[in-house]
């Protein structure tokens, strides 16, 4: 308490998130060569101050594609953390402040769910819905709920027989008022590297989708999807894989970091 | 005013039915301070919860609870609301976890306000600030807008008991609320609520281990053991004349300077604590602040 330390997993993170999110941003609206434009002529080219990551077998600009598809592959986790962060509220929230014989049914259910290996729940899933972006995004939410709406029940069982959880309930404030205005800001420090970690689960859960062919669809880009291509010219075209991969990596050491980083924060204070 | 008939609390649980608290009877007077003292599980902490409504969910009530004639039991939800949540408020042991560490003390204190009445933001404001000003925190507008960890453990409960008298509750239940502060801090939060017991004509239900307090502070004692009352009476009588073993037990348990039986031996115990000055003349709480 008296003296700061640094937080450098914190500071790190933030720094890497930030500009691989800014870098992301900025792909939405330009990349120097449209991600998709295919040039018969400069197939394969290495690295230069034309093609910064070099061109791929069919002549498209990778820096172009990387950043479309780290785009996508955010779009991806960003969703599918929400959907499960959010009904994984709902749900570890109403169970773990009500508690009871609900609580008994929804927790055996998530175990249930939790009991298949997720890649493989993930897989029926897709099977049953066809692949895409947005059954991707279906697929990796539904394979998330279970360990978020776990962690926020146990979180609200630790907090409802707080004092101030007893104080709120004797003034007979509603219990949506007091799962939401009450318990919920107390669980954010878990939440947000709960968060964090799953959007490294997201990254990796996309890029294993697209890889086995059955995540995002070409033309499209997604870094899942390139890795998966880049493989078939790992020695002709090294460059194309090593700035797939290194993306990735560089993702997910962010969010890594950055959850790291919440997680000591949290026991600081 | 509280009226409290054949209260049970038993506690549901793999092994069957195992019964706390045995049907015990007792009522309060307005502007009384009941202690209410006892081993450890004895059941001091359930007996108020279930007036407070706030048992545990595996917990099974009897009995019936009666305050200003309405029986609690018999009320609706919404009437539930106004009489138990309005008319009985609580302050609890730990300064720590007895408020929100996520949300500003002002709001806190206002929660009541923004339950119970139909008062605009600034009208709350004004009232919590006077609240604030009321449990003698200095400098209310900067209390205000802190946050909990941002005070002292004595602040802390200042603002707790803020909170819980904002709405002027007919009934305060106090669970051992000075036990988690320091010697100085406890004289001046008694002093505190039993200003506040005359200025507001609140009762308070006052459970404490130590019977020093309670002799302070209370009109009346009423004396637990597993789940029985064995003693009530006023505080002269029980630490005077205790006529049960359990109560002499207890009274015996206190460390002899602070036993309190005898007008020397009461003496000394405050000076030595020195948190109140002793004044046989005037049985108000007096401290050296
Ligand atoms: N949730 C619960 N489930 C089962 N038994 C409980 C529960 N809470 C309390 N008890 C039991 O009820 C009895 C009375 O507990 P209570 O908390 O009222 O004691 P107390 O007099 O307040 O003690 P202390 O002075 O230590 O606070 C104890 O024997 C305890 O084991
Ligand atoms: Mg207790």
């Amino acid at each position: 308490m008296s003296y700061a330390k640094h937080n450098w997993y914190m500071i790190f993170g933030a720094v890497i998130t930030f500009v691989m999110v800014l870098l992301i941003v900025v792909g939405y609206f330009w990349t120097p060569y449209s991600p998709t434009a295919i040039c018969a002529a400069e197939r394969f080219d290495g690295p230069s101050f034309a093609h910064l990551f070099g061109t791929d077998n069919l002549g498209r600009d990778i820096f172009s594609r990387v950043l479309d598809g780290a785009g996508t592959t955010l779009f991806i986790s960003v969703s599918t953390v929400l959907i499960g962060l959010i009904t994984g509220i709902l749900i570890g929230g109403l169970t773990g402040y009500f508690g009871g014989w609900i609580d008994e049914v929804v927790m055996r259910m998530n175990d249930s769910l939790t009991a298949f290996p997720s890649m493989l729940l993930a897989l029926v899933i897709i099977g049953i819905l066809g692949p895409g972006t947005y059954n991707v995004i279906i697929a990796l939410g539904i394979m998330f709920i279970p360990s978020f709406a776990r962690m926020v029940r146990s979180e609200f069982v630790r907090c409802k027989n707080l004092d101030y959880v007893k104080s709120a309930r004797l003034m007979r404030a509603g219990p949506l008022r007091i799962i939401f205005l009450h318990i919920l800001p107390n669980t954010r420090s878990t939440l947000l590297s709960a968060v964090a970690i799953g959007f490294n689960n997201a990254v990796l859960a996309e890029a294993g989708l697209s890889y086995l062919g059955i995540g995002v669809m070409p033309p499209q880009a997604s870094l899942g999807r390139m890795l998966s291509e880049s493989q078939s010219y790992l020695f002709s075209a090294p460059w194309y894989s090593i700035s797939t991969g290194f993306t990735i990596i560089l993702l997910i050491l962010g969010f890594t970091l950055l959850g790291e980083g919440i997680r000591q924060q949290a026991g600081v204070d | 005013m509280l009226d409290v008939k054949d209260l049970v609390v038993c506690f549901r649980s793999k092994e069957g039915i195992h019964e706390v608290v045995h049907g015990i009877s007792f009522s309060m007077e307005d502007g009384e301070i009941l202690g209410l003292v006892g081993e450890s599980g004895s059941g001091k902490t359930q007996t108020v919860l279930a007036i407070a409504g706030l048992s545990p969910i595996n917990a099974v009530i009897g009995g019936t609870i009666t305050l200003n004639g309405q029986e609690l039991s018999l009320l609706s939800r919404h009437e539930m609301r106004t009489v138990q949540g309005r008319d009985i408020s609580m302050v609890f042991q730990e300064p720590m976890t007895s408020l929100n560490p996520t949300m500003r003390i002002g709001r806190q204190v206002e929660e009541a306000l923004r339950i119970h009445t139909k008062l605009s933001p600034e009208e709350r404001k004004a009232k919590a600030l006077q609240t604030l000003a009321d449990v003698e925190l200095p400098n209310p507008e900067a209390v205000y807008n802190k946050y909990p960890h941002e005070l002292s453990g004595g602040q802390r409960q200042r603002v707790m008991i803020a909170a819980a008298i904002i709405c002027d509750p007919k009934l305060l239940i106090a669970d051992e609320p000075t036990t988690a502060l320091d010697v100085t801090i406890q004289a001046q939060i008694l002093k505190l609520l039993k200003k506040l017991n005359k200025t507001m004509h609140m009762s308070i239900l006052f459970i404490s281990h130590d019977l020093g307090i309670i002799r302070r502070l209370c009109d009346n004692v009423m004396v637990l053991k597993s789940g029985d009352i064995v003693e009530r009476g006023s505080v002269d009588q029980i630490f005077n004349n205790p006529t049960e073993e359990y109560t002499k037990r207890l009274i015996a348990a206190i460390p002899s300077r602070k036993r309190g039986i005898t007008t020397d031996e009461h003496r000394s115990y405050y000076e030595y604590f020195g948190f109140l000055e002793y004044d046989d003349s005037d049985d108000e709480l007096e401290g050296p602040f």
